[in-house]
């Protein structure tokens, strides 16, 4: 793993925005290719297995939650349980998650899976391919999320009925744009599909149905929008009595991998895996660690502790439901850059990576969008 | 070989024209109004590639806003989507009620 200098691409900028990727510098750079990453095939290897190997545990997971009732230590409500049961035995269908990994070239372990709505996508899929491809387009990229997308829309599609998707998110660019994209992917796939603003969702209380914005019934709903405010919007009484008439994707059963609190329920199931970090929901004997909200974004309200002392602290507003503690991954130091993979399972598959650097240890919403490919 | 052979998009590259930059009111207002069809009967749809950004950018911009914690939905921007021409699929004529959802937060990536 190798980070390399290359240069600006003429027009740059121009060149993202025809693609429609308009936030690339919105608060200070974020996308950067002043350097890319070079992985050799065997590091590609090992980052695909792991890939591979911890979706499969992380769905023994489930199972696991459920089987051993730990629903108290991801702070989901009494009445709500059974909703997430019901999307767990049914199978309905997830989409998409990345799970962020520490990788030095040998070491690789899971950070957090952002299993929910993750985010980077339009990025890691249609941008750095692009990038590629003038750049150095006889070079390989871990990188076949589009076509693994529409595959998976296309499979999903013999199952569905009818064919017909509203995509839903907040108005912000970053989020429509990923939801863009996912819709686009959709309706090559087949699907007739419609955005619509998440505030625009309606509830008719009296047929309990979830209406569109011309007033129809919606069927199916794939939303950019978090499970945890859903429930905190008042919203998941809601998901309750519409019994599952309206399905929303991702599923309720990736609440509970999205949730921190699946990381010390892996290192228990896993106990010294080589993919995962020693977790725990006390600090017990650790050292050097990281504490986590059980719920955050983009870094908020992680404090990274080196001798048990605070080192490194990003500020927020999580942490009610509690907080889980996992040591500390030595990232790889390139010149004050710290990287962070971002790697995506699409449908059941491993399907590629994106990379977040950013100058802090704990990566945030002001981190870099960084290319790689494949020597 | 491990990247996608080739990517085709079919509407995402059209989004930057409508939602980057706030149009003033007063452009709205004189612009000519374009009617379309906003559900899967109708003869055309966004999903088929019909005026990409410039769709979005007019039916798709709401303007409702949280007044002392509720939601008062105005609409989108422009009568682009006329609700006359909404047609083939089971509406609801009954009472709905908007902005439940979307209270907690500005932006969902993670």
């Amino acid at each position: 793993m190798e980070r390399i200098t290359s240069g600006f691409r003429k027009n740059w900028e121009h060149k993202l925005e025809n693609l429609g990727f308009g936030y690339h510098s919105l608060e200070g750079l974020y996308w950067d290719e002043s350097h890319y990453y070079q992985f050799s095939s065997e590091e590609i290897n090992t980052i695909e297995n792991a890939t591979a190997e911890l979706w499969q545990m992380c769905l023994e997971a489930v199972d696991y939650v459920i089987e051993k009732n730990l629903w108290y230590r991801f702070n989901i409500p009494e009445w709500f349980k059974n909703y997430i049961i019901t999307s767990w035995e049914e199978d309905h269908p997830s989409i998409y998650g990345r799970f962020d990994f520490g990788f030095d070239g040998k070491n690789l372990k899971l950070l957090e899976f952002n299993a929910d709505t993750p985010t980077s996508l339009y990025e890691a899929s249609v941008v750095q391919w692009y990038w590629l491809q003038e750049m150095y387009p006889y070079k390989d990229q871990f990188n076949s999320i589009h076509e693994k997308l529409v595959d998976y829309w296309k499979y999903l599609k013999n199952y569905m009925n009818p064919h017909y998707i509203y995509f839903a998110s907040l108005t912000n660019i970053e989020d429509v744009t990923n939801v863009e994209y996912l819709r686009d992917c959709a309706t090559q796939a087949g699907f007739d599909t419609e955005f619509m603003a998440i505030q625009d969702i309606g509830w008719a209380e009296d047929i309990e149905e979830f209406i569109s914005g011309d007033k129809t019934i919606m069927e199916y709903i794939f939303k950019l929008y978090p499970y945890e405010w859903i429930l905190d919007d008042g919203f998941g009484e809601k998901l309750v009595k519409n019994n599952f008439r309206s399905q929303w994707i991702e599923p309720a059963w990736k609440l509970l991998l999205s949730s921190k609190a699946i990381l010390p329920i892996l290192w228990e199931m896993y106990p010294n895996h080589p993919y995962l970090l020693e977790s725990y929901f006390e600090p017990k004997h650790l050292k050097d660690f990281v504490k986590k909200p059980i719920y955050s974004r983009e870094g908020a309200n992680v404090t990274l502790f080196k001798n048990n002392i605070p080192l490194e602290q990003n500020s927020g507003v999580y942490g009610k439901e509690g907080y889980i503690y996992q040591q500390l991954f030595d990232l790889p130091n390139f010149n004050g850059n710290y990287p962070i993979i971002g790697s995506w399972v699409i449908g059941q598959e491993s399907a590629g990576i994106g990379i977040r650097e950013s100058v802090n240890l704990i990566t945030n919403n002001q981190s870099r969008f960084i290319p790689h490919l494949i020597d | 070989m491990k990247k996608s052979n080739s990517i085709k998009l079919l509407f995402v590259t059209g989004i930057l024209a409508s939602c980057t930059q706030n149009k003033p009111e007063d452009q709205w207002k004189n612009e000519k109004k374009v009617y379309m069809r906003s559900d899967s009967t109708a003869s055309y749809s966004r999903s088929h590639g019909f005026m990409p950004g410039y769709f979005w950018y007019h039916a798709f911009r709401p303007y409702g806003s949280f007044h002392n914690g509720s939601y008062q939905k105005a609409g989108y921007y422009s009568d682009a989507i006329s609700s006359k021409s909404n047609v083939g699929r089971s509406t609801y004529k009954g009472n709905v009620v908007r902005g439940g959802l979307g209270r907690s937060g500005f932006r969902a990536s993670s």
